[in-house]
């Protein structure tokens, strides 16, 4: 954004007549008489640059081909300079029925009277507090902090189920890793490291595989289990 | 079924390295097993399967580590802990339970009461 632009006073030598100009004027007309007014100092030192603010900006990486990017901290949306996408870059909030698939750079979330119709939502965070018909792609984290249904699976980096908070999910599930202090009902979840259920926690899956597991005191898992090869 | 609770007052019972147990093994405190059991191990206190220890039963105890092999599944009435280099099948059960990175586990796990 540009800064404010100091004004100068001009007066025409052809009739008397002033007028407010910027300070970096070039050259203008008397608004009086149309005389032709040049500025004295147009080139060199004398003459100040109007100041700039900085943009500020930030580092975006497309979720398609991982180009690294960037773009301005106040961008709502970009495109990739690499492959083209476009990338929307601000928040959303689903608050109602919500149809057509989503991708966003930013946070996703997902009210509890909310629910995601479309085939695919893609987001670097997704707080579900409601439902999903479609899949839901969390790049970085997926919380859950409601009674949520999710019917297409989801995926993503880190899976989190709060205290009191539920996922039921008809769909296969797929993380890096897992913190449940919640509940988490699923056919299958397969988490490449480490599974965390804490003593409120509870899992009942059909199949569950993982790298490494911790359940404290109180937790409680029904299911098939594997561990992951690493 | 051998009987290996009448061990040191105090001390847990030591079922060495090299030892091959035909049948079901019953603790009557803390253990530690490095032998090759064909049968069940029962222990009433805590039991840790060393990783020379290959039980091809199942294996019940109070808390349980296990670090070597254990084929018919794990009953612990309290903590269950597999090493890195732990292999666990059929059926594991614990109030609470730690898994290590390394470990292989298949089968059917059991948390909680």
């Amino acid at each position: 954004m540009a800064g404010v632009i100091a004004k100068v006073e001009v007066e025409c030598p052809e009739c008397g007549q002033k007028q407010m100009e910027s300070e970096n004027f070039i050259s203008t007309a008397c608004r009086g008489c149309g005389w032709y007014i040049q500025a004295t100092g147009r080139t060199g030192a004398g003459r100040r640059r109007a100041k700039r603010s900085v943009v500020k900006k930030r580092e975006l990486t497309c979720a398609d081909c991982g180009e690294v990017q960037m773009v301005a901290e106040e961008a709502q949306s970009s495109n990739c300079l690499a492959c083209g996408r476009h990338l929307e870059l601000g928040h959303r909030e689903i608050v109602g029925e919500h149809l057509g698939n989503l991708s966003l750079e930013g946070q996703l979330t997902i009210g509890p009277k909310g629910n995601f119709g479309g085939a695919k939502a893609r987001a670097a965070y997704i707080i579900l507090r409601g439902r999903s018909n479609g899949a839901l792609e969390a790049a970085d984290w997926l919380r859950v902090e409601g009674q949520a249904k999710v019917r297409a699976g989801a995926t993503g980096g880190r899976l989190e189920i709060k205290v009191g908070s539920s996922l039921e999910c008809s769909g296969p599930m797929v993380f890096q890793e897992g913190r449940i202090d919640g509940e988490l009902r699923c056919g299958s979840a397969r988490f490449a490291g480490l599974v965390e259920v804490g003593p409120k926690g509870k899992v009942v899956a059909e199949m569950i595989s993982f790298a490494e597991l911790t359940a404290e005191s109180g937790a409680q898992i029904r299911a098939q289990a594997e561990t992951s090869a690493t | 079924m051998s009987d290996l609770g009448s061990g040191v007052a105090g001390k847990p019972v030591l079922a060495g390295e090299g030892l091959q147990i035909m049948g079901d093994v019953k603790l009557g405190r803390d253990g530690v097993i490095r032998a090759k059991v064909k049968g069940n191990v029962r222990a009433s206190g805590k039991l840790v399967l060393a990783a020379e220890a290959v039980v091809s039963g199942f294996v019940e105890g109070q808390d349980v580590r296990l670090e070597g092999r254990v084929d018919g599944g794990i009953d612990g009435r309290g903590q269950v802990w597999l090493g890195p280099e732990a292999v666990l099948r059929t059926r594991c059960k614990g109030k609470a339970l730690r898994i290590e990175l390394g470990a292989d586990f298949k089968g059917e796990l059991w948390v909680g009461s």
